[in-house]
């Protein structure tokens, strides 16, 4: 029999559970301090959501999380594996710091779309090269994309620490960016036009994947190499452009950064903003609604955590220890889902 | 001259050895069938749990025994997301890595306000082993070294022997390569995952144990610096074959060593730190070209 209260009730209990798993876990990280987690969790929601200023603050932090998400599930949708957007989302800053301060058209809507363009050639053009090698030669892409990041980080510091480091710095950074490079701010609120960019590509993007051609062949590449093949995709070809695409989000998002929320690049410009976009890839498949609401808890676990530092003892690094005991449970949570999903289909059957 | 060369040697030696046991480790679950991608937070909890259970036991051999355990413990939440849950083990490897790393530099903070160091004198370093050869050059040569390095150079033959000549090797192997002749013989596929997973945190707490209580005497941030996935790159190299690991490990440690020694020089130090990933990468590229010309090269 067909009992849908009940259904509802025992969908709701294992919501239930799994929230409070969550809060239980991250409970237990507080109380690794000694602090108090119900004050915790009031300052992270205080700083993160609690007012105006502080929730336009998160959502200012979302382009980042967005952009290398996509830079991960783009290239995951073709089959491959872009674990380099901590090296792209660097080098597309880097560019966009080095040209804004070595080339001015005098016309701010140029200037900002020159430097953004070339921010995300710079990460495609770093994503180009382990595609190349994944599909010519069988080099495993996640490797090579992961070497990769250690190159860029040595890269870009030499270039803070050295050539292009701005003489009245005393931690190693660029000079700052001219006036008519800024993205600005919203209607003087704290958060930048950056945020709406970036769902606008998360838009354009679904778009592209659910009614184009292009579209259909990334997802058929990804799901059926063979039957792709034989269907008369070039998959080489495609592999290659998906990281590239990958490529070029991480970069943008780093000339975003640039332009809209640091205006200038120094060393330590990311504290792993790749590597966390790959956990919101890897968790959210390729739903963009949901990779626009993990990027917000992210993001509000960010903001709030810097909040929290300053009432409690806990440093503002638990935001990532919180943020990744999140991937366990949501990780855990879906793939149980997809076994009593297989198991009712088996008793179907029967 | 011979000098530097000697430093040079060995600090080849020291910087192999985390490498080179965190392949051994990755190599038993290359076999049971999973690419490890978390030997890299592994290492880095093993390097945490060392010097933490070395300071509070003032003891090397509590250290050694904490980064094993810990290790182990991290390395069975892998296996339950990839063995029992089925989970994509890319995701949940990345997801326990950051995990560890970022849990690793919290827990620094609370102790150490501030600080992304976790040092002080109460930390006992593993002691070397010094013993007389008879002679000057193989004393400088083979003597002086923590136990760990005489110790994993052991476990290359045991587990060189553990993989190819024995019934639970061959289950191994089976596990990963012929999964269904497995089931037919009646031995359950997930207990042999979970104990090589477990072997795999050993040799990985082990590995961390040799940064953090020998190579330097100190927990700091992301200590482990990629080595985990340099370690991959090991294995995918030498394909599972114990001998070529041990080999292609002192190569990669070779660079590592290299990075460190040369900074006195004029290249500017963040090119030297570069080196050992750079060489990675060509080493892979120049395996696979290699193989692709000669496909029954192994």
């Amino acid at each position: 029999m067909f009992n849908k209260t009940k259904i509802l009730k025992n969908i709701s209990w294992s919501w239930a559970l799994f929230i409070g798993l969550i809060i239980l876990s991250w409970s237990i990280i507080v109380l690794f301090s000694g602090e108090n987690p119900l004050n915790v969790f009031y300052y992270l929601l205080e700083g993160s959501v609690g007012n105006y200023n502080a929730f336009f603050s998160t959502l200012d932090k979302m382009f980042v999380l967005i952009l290398t998400a996509l830079a991960v599930s783009i290239p995951g949708s073709a089959g491959m594996w872009n674990i380099g957007g901590e090296g792209q989302f660097l080098l597309g800053g880097f560019t966009a710091a080095w040209l804004a301060i070595y080339f001015n058209t005098h016309l701010a809507s140029l200037n900002i779309i020159i430097v953004l363009s070339f921010s995300a050639a710079a990460g495609a053009l770093w994503a180009y090269w382990p595609a190349l090698l994944k599909v010519r030669l069988k080099v495993d892409e996640v490797v090579t994309t992961l070497m990769g990041n250690y190159v860029i980080v040595f890269f870009t510091s030499y270039m803070v620490n050295f050539p292009y480091r701005a003489s009245d710095s005393t931690w190693p950074r660029t000079e700052y960016i001219p006036d008519n490079f800024i993205i600005p701010p919203v209607s003087n609120l704290p958060f930048s036009y950056t945020f709406f960019i970036s769902i606008a590509i998360l838009i354009f993007i679904e778009i592209i994947r659910k009614k184009s051609i292009l579209g259909y062949e990334y997802s058929m590449v990804g799901k059926n190499e063979l039957f792709a093949k034989q269907g008369g995709i070039d998959v080489g070809k495609v592999k290659v452009r998906s990281m590239m695409i990958g490529g070029a989000l991480a970069g943008l998002a780093g000339g975003l950064m640039v332009l809209g929320l640091t205006y200038k690049f120094m060393d330590g410009f990311s504290p792993g903003y790749g590597y966390t976009g790959l956990l919101i890839a890897l968790i959210t498949g390729n739903l963009p609604i949901f990779i626009f609401g993990i990027a917000f808890i992210f993001a509000a676990l960010q903001v709030g955590s810097i909040n929290m530092q300053l009432f409690t003892n806990i440093p503002a690094e638990i935001s990532k220890v919180l943020q990744s005991v999140l991937v366990f449970f949501i990780t855990a949570q879906r793939t149980i889902n997809i076994k009593i999903k297989k198991k009712e289909r088996a008793d179907n059957y029967e | 001259m011979s000098d530097i060369i000697l430093t040079i040697y060995i600090s080849t030696v020291k910087m192999a050895i985390p490498i080179l046991l965190a392949s051994l480790g990755g190599l038993i679950t290359y076999h049971a069938g999973i690419i490890n991608v978390a030997m890299e937070g592994l290492m880095l909890s093993g390097a945490f749990a060392a010097v933490v259970f070395s300071y509070m036991y003032s003891s090397a051999f509590m250290g050694i025994l904490g980064a094993i355990i810990i290790s182990v413990l991290f390395s069975l939440l892998y296996s339950f997301f990839v063995t029992t849950l089925k989970a994509n083990n890319f995701a949940i490897g990345f997801a326990l890595n950051i995990f560890i790393s970022s849990l690793t530099l919290y827990l620094t903070r609370i102790i150490f306000k501030g600080q992304n160091v976790f040092n002080s004198p109460d930390i006992k370093a593993i002691p070397n082993l010094s013993f007389n050869l008879g002679s000057q050059v193989l004393n400088n040569l083979f003597t002086n070294f923590s136990i760990l390095v005489y110790l994993s150079i052991i476990l290359i033959f045991v587990i060189s022997y553990f993989t190819f000549k024995t019934p639970f090797g061959l289950w191994l192997r089976a596990a990963g390569s012929r999964p269904n002749a497995l089931v037919t013989a009646g031995i359950k596929i997930s207990v042999i995952q979970y104990s090589a997973s477990i072997l795999c945190g050993i040799f990985c707490g082990l590995a961390g144990a040799q940064l953090s209580l020998s190579n330097v005497v100190l927990f700091s941030k992301d200590m482990s610096g990629g080595r985990g996935f340099v370690a991959l790159a090991v294995i995918l190299i030498a394909k599972g074959k114990p001998s070529l690991v041990l080999a292609i490990s002192l190569l990669f440690g070779l660079f590592d060593a290299l990075s460190i020694q040369l900074q006195s020089s004029y290249i500017p130090p963040q090119f030297l730190f570069m080196l050992p990933y750079l060489v990675t990468i060509g080493s892979l590229i120049i395996i696979s070209i290699s193989r692709k010309r000669n496909p029954f090269i192994r």
